[in-house]
């Protein structure tokens, strides 16, 4: 698992690499306050830029290798986009999109193959199982890609 | 555990917080630095990506 830098709030935080910039000279404090406001404008104006420069990349005709490049090279400069806490998000959000989309699949089956809902009662009813539906098959998902994540670290560890 | 990214960044602000000036000056060089490498990496990925075409 990658280490989380900022896991304990209390604790101050420590730069690990990047140090290129970093003043050789001790500073006065009054510069060094202008220096780290300085820093933190850079900083959002360069996620402006981060968050475009993406945008533009994924809103054309981006392909799957285009995607593995870019993790490829994040990976070469020590950026590694998921760590495992992300992976299980990611994995539980898959699990409750495909419930929802299961569930939703259902009712509208029922819908096309004749089960017109001829009152509410019928219509709850029916609603209700394919929510259950939807849950189950959430749970189900998410089960599989936490199993997947395993194997795979397993599989890494080997 | 998972973490929700705003409840991370709050963690993040937290500790930064706390963090002494010089350290912080360090620490946001640092993120800045990565930034940069990122930004690099989109925009040679969308350079082979014109390249391909």
């Amino acid at each position: 698992m990658t280490k989380n830098p900022f896991e304990n709030p209390d604790k101050p935080l420590e730069s690990s690499g990047g140090h290129e910039e970093a003043p050789e000279q001790e500073m006065a404090p009054a510069e060094l306050e202008s220096a780290i406001e300085g820093k933190q404008e850079e900083i959002n104006a360069q996620a402006q830029e981060l968050s475009d420069e993406i945008n533009e990349l994924t809103s054309s005709d981006a392909s799957p290798e285009d995607f593995s490049l870019l993790e490829a090279k994040l990976e070469e400069i020590g950026i590694n986009r998921f760590d495992e806490d992300d992976k299980a998000m990611i994995g539980k959000m898959w699990g409750w999109i495909l419930g929802v989309t299961t569930g939703y699949g259902y009712m509208q089956l029922m819908e096309t193959l004749g089960g017109h809902y001829s009152n509410p009662e019928e219509r709850l009813a029916t609603m209700g199982t394919a929510l259950g539906i939807g849950l189950a098959a959430g749970v189900l998902a998410t089960s599989a890609s936490k199993l997947y994540y395993w194997m795979q670290k397993k599989q890494e560890a080997k | 555990m998972n973490q929700d990214p705003k409840q991370l960044l709050a963690r993040f602000k937290k500790a930064l917080d706390k963090t002494p000036s010089k350290e912080k000056l360090e620490v946001l060089n640092a993120v800045s630095n990565n930034l940069k490498k990122m930004i690099q990496a989109v925009k040679d990925v969308k350079q082979v990506k014109q390249l391909r075409k």
